[in-house]
């Protein structure tokens, strides 16, 4: 219950803001009607003080001439009519109020009596005589009647002329006052009004202030801009309510909005991380579509290498055989699936069984040296990484030099990370090219074509296929992180292509049985 | 700004309120003045009917005045008529008739020697109204008391003054009032008496000229003229009448005879006084309406309380002249009260400031 008369507040103000204007309206009224009713009183009394005594004249005129009209025909019904009027004239005169004052109105009046009282025993005597057929009476108390009838004009007349004066200067002072009355309430009802139209401004601005506020905030928030602070409000009335339940409402939408826009990030983060999974994927698929295209059969291959290492062991030949193994290593290596990951250890089992192939290949053309630390760790990585690298190495920095040249592949611990860099003498990677290498693979979008034109420029140059733009790719994906690779690379100096790998807590510093 | 508008409010709900209140209280007022029109706060007791002469003469306003205040103070309402005892006779009785047959508590009427003015005295009488008859007298009525200056005293008053003051063969011309003509008569004779007695001792002295004024206007100033340019013996004028002895002195002023001319008069009307004080009226006789109104009072209340009160009762006189104007003063302050029916207060207060200053040298 009080909750709700306390959210009627609003209502309530008005209502007692309307009942109070009315009721000084009504006063106001009421008062100007009492006004009126005091001048109207004032004025009836002015003017109808002397209408009693003019009737008293009227009826003492009636009573002589119905003693008049008797003492000539001596009627009886006049008689009658002459003693019920005269007893109405008795009473009249007995009823008049005769409280004697000061003003000459009052004395004339106390005349009028006594000269009517007399009235009334001088006709009594003329009837008296008359019915005692004392004719000599009658007539005397006729005239007499007579003559005291004039003094009753007389005396009426001067009453009506004092009543008159005295009206005329009460009227005078009457209307004096009421014209210094009038002007006050001119000046009252002036004020009155005044006030009526302050208070009603003042109202209005403390009913409408509040929601004009209320609705700039509302234009506001319909801008967008949520960070406004709503006007406080402190009376619990409708507006008091409006006031809470917009800023409620803001709050909701503020925290809905950060909601939704939390919500879109993760989506955005997952759609992110789908996206790189579907381009590892799709890198993964042309590399082995590469690398397919690059094989001939390499199950027959490796199956026929496998006779050979037979055949050799047969013969004693045991370079021969040394040498179908590692080969048979490699393509082992080269038909393993590219999306699994391998240790570290694999990796390198497979470098140098590659490496043993490039030696006999390449007699003492060029060295091949492998650093490692001790202890050395034996993280997951993406296979068939440095492989490629090793063979970009030969095919490409050292193809043209006879002698001396050398590929150096090392494995490193420094500031928590594991470093794996391949690095050799030959002849460099043009600075162009290099660019266009980083370009290529830092543009995710388009990673898939350039990988295609790198890999077919690999192709073209007698590559296996796999190359460095998709080494690079792939431990990027792999890893997340844009800085894992840096290529150092000197026209004519040598290359020096480095991988920079996070360590897993697990791992570190666990000694591989290959390293 | 807030606080301009906050002292602006605050001016208007104080006229506001200033002016509700005001009005208020106006109306108020009207409600109650006008609610206590039939009700004074004090009633008299009784009512006497008061009979003046129909006449302008300020001797009777002052009679008029002082009569009204002593009432008062005895619960005793006056009601005042005019009494045209000059002009018209049987409107005078009619009048008188009226007064008894309305039968107030008494009567206070000049006198008159007029039969039917004495027997309707009398019928006053008879119907137990006590009547007085003031300034002048009905001594053949049945009147209960006479409250007036005896007309020989007042005639002797101004015969001394008159041996003392003039010359030893001056010729003296007295004009005599006439509000009632019958009355007058008797008391005319009584001043006349006075004068001579007066001037019995006085050398050469003689009264060479009475004369009555007219009830018509301008009458006084006619024979004031007439005795003025015609008679040129006649070097002392006295008056009955402070309106004739004000026409007088104004005709001598006109006529260039200022000095040449004593007059004498009465009563103190405030041009008379004037005149007393410029030394153009050489002296004038105060009858002392103010007396006469309080033994009126003063009788007619005796004789309702005790039905008995002296026959005569005289309120006295007295002489002034220029030189004792200022200690007449007290005397002349009756001129103060001089407002009765319509006379403008303010004259009589000039009146008496003029009276009380200093003479010129």
């Amino acid at each position: 219950m009080t909750a709700t008369s306390s959210r009627h507040q609003l209502r309530t103000r008005v209502f007692l803001f309307s009942v109070f204007s009315t009721l000084v309206l009504g006063l106001a009224s009421l008062y100007n009607q009492l006004n009126s009713k005091i001048y109207l009183r004032g004025m009836t009394r002015i003017l109808g003080r002397s209408r009693p005594y003019l009737e008293l004249q009227d009826q003492t005129v009636t009573l002589g001439s119905l003693l008049e009209t008797y003492l000539s025909t001596k009627n009886y019904s006049t008689l009658k009519e002459y003693w019920t009027r005269s007893q109405i004239l008795y009473n009249t005169v007995w009823d008049l109020d005769r409280t004697l004052t000061w003003d000459r109105s009052s004395l004339l009046r106390e005349d009028l009596v006594e000269l009517i009282q007399s009235y009334l025993r001088a006709t009594q005597d003329a009837i008296n005589a008359k019915r005692g057929r004392d004719v000599p009476g009658y007539t005397e108390a006729f005239a007499r009647s007579e003559r005291i009838l004039g003094f009753i004009k007389q005396t009426t007349a001067d009453l009506v002329q004092a009543d008159y004066l005295e009206g005329s200067r009460q009227g005078q002072r009457f209307a004096d006052q009421l014209a210094t009355l009038q002007l006050f309430n001119i000046l009252m009802l002036l004020s009155l009004m005044t006030l009526g139209v302050i208070l009603g401004f003042w109202f209005s601005g403390r009913l409408t202030g509040p929601l004009s506020r209320l609705a700039e905030s509302a234009r506001q928030i319909a801008e967008g801009n949520y960070g406004i602070s709503v006007a406080p409000y402190r009376r619990q009335d409708e507006i008091g309510l409006l006031t809470v339940t917009f800023e409620t409402m803001r709050t909701n939408i503020i925290r809905n909005i950060d909601e939704l826009t939390e919500r879109a990030e993760i989506e955005n983060r997952l759609m992110s991380e789908r996206l790189d999974n579907l381009r590892i994927k799709n890198l993964l698929k042309i590399a082995e579509l590469h690398a397919l295209q690059a094989q001939v059969n390499p199950h027959f291959l490796f199956n026929t290498l496998n006779t050979g290492v037979q055949l050799a062991i047969l013969e004693d030949a045991d370079h021969t055989r040394l040498y179908i193994e590692h080969l048979a290593d490699v393509f082992r290596n080269n038909i393993r699936t590219l999306d699994r990951l391998i240790p570290l250890s694999d990796e390198l089992h497979s470098i140098e069984s590659y490496i043993y192939i490039m030696r006999i290949r390449f007699a003492d053309r060029f060295a091949f040296r492998i650093q490692l630390p001790s202890p050395c760790p034996d993280p997951l990585m993406p296979a068939m990484i440095l492989q490629p690298l090793v063979e970009n190495a030969i095919t490409h920095g050292l193809r043209d030099r006879e002698a001396d040249g050398w590929v150096e592949i090392t494995v490193s611990l420094e500031d928590g990370w594991l470093h794996l860099a391949v690095t050799d003498n030959g002849a460099g990677i043009a600075p162009e090219r290099l660019g266009r290498i980083l370009a290529v693979t830092e543009d995710a979008g388009n990673e898939a074509a350039a990988l295609e034109a790198v890999t077919s420029d690999d192709i073209s140059r007698k590559s296996n296929g796999i190359g460095l733009a998709n080494v690079i790719s792939r431990m990027r994906l792999h890893f997340g992180d844009p800085d894992i690779v840096s290529i150092a690379s000197q026209p004519g100096s040598g290359t020096r292509i480095a991988f920079r790998l996070p360590l897993p807590r697990e791992v570190d510093l666990v000694q591989s049985p290959d390293c | 700004m807030k606080i301009i508008s906050i002292a602006l409010t605050g001016c208007i709900v104080v006229l506001f309120l200033l002016a509700s209140g005001m009005s208020v209280r106006y109306l108020m007022d009207i409600a109650a003045s006008e609610s206590r029109l039939p009700m004074a706060t004090t009633h008299p007791d009784w009512r006497a009917i008061v009979l003046l002469p129909e006449t302008h003469d300020p001797f009777y306003l002052q009679v008029a005045d002082a009569l009204e205040k002593n009432a008062r103070e005895h619960g005793l309402a006056l009601e005042f008529r005019p009494l045209p005892m000059a002009q018209d006779r049987e409107m005078a009785l009619r009048t008188l008739e009226l007064a008894i047959t309305a039968h107030p508590g008494g009567l206070i009427i000049p006198g008159s020697a007029n039969p039917d003015y004495v027997n309707l005295i009398d019928k006053a009488v008879a119907s137990k109204i006590p009547v007085i008859t003031v300034a002048t007298d009905s001594p053949a009525s049945k009147r209960q008391t006479f409250v007036g200056t005896n007309g020989f005293s007042l005639g002797l008053k101004a015969g001394e003054f008159i041996e003392q003051n003039s010359a030893e063969n001056a010729r003296i011309g007295v004009i005599l009032s006439q509000p009632d003509p019958v009355a007058s008569d008797i008391n005319n004779q009584s001043i006349i008496a006075g004068l001579a007695q007066a001037l019995k001792h006085g050398g050469q002295r003689r009264i060479t000229e009475t004369r009555s004024d007219l009830p018509e206007a301008l009458s006084s100033e006619e024979i004031t003229a007439d005795l003025i340019d015609n008679h040129h013996e006649v070097t002392v004028l006295f008056y009955t009448s402070s309106k004739d002895a004000i026409a007088a002195a104004q005709h001598i002023v006109d006529r260039n005879r200022v000095g040449q001319v004593m007059i004498i008069g009465v009563d103190d009307p405030p041009e008379l006084v004037d005149y007393l004080r410029k030394g153009i009226i050489a002296a004038t006789i105060l009858r002392n309406p103010d007396n006469i109104g309080r033994l009126s009072i003063e009788s007619l209340v005796e004789l309702k309380t005790s039905n008995n009160s002296s026959s005569f009762r005289d309120p006295g006189i007295r002489l002034v002249t220029r030189n004792t104007l200022a200690d007449a003063a007290g005397g002349l302050r009756t001129a103060a009260t001089w407002g009765f029916k319509g006379e403008p207060r303010e004259r009589a207060e000039q009146a008496v400031a003029a009276a009380t200053a200093e003479p010129p040298r």
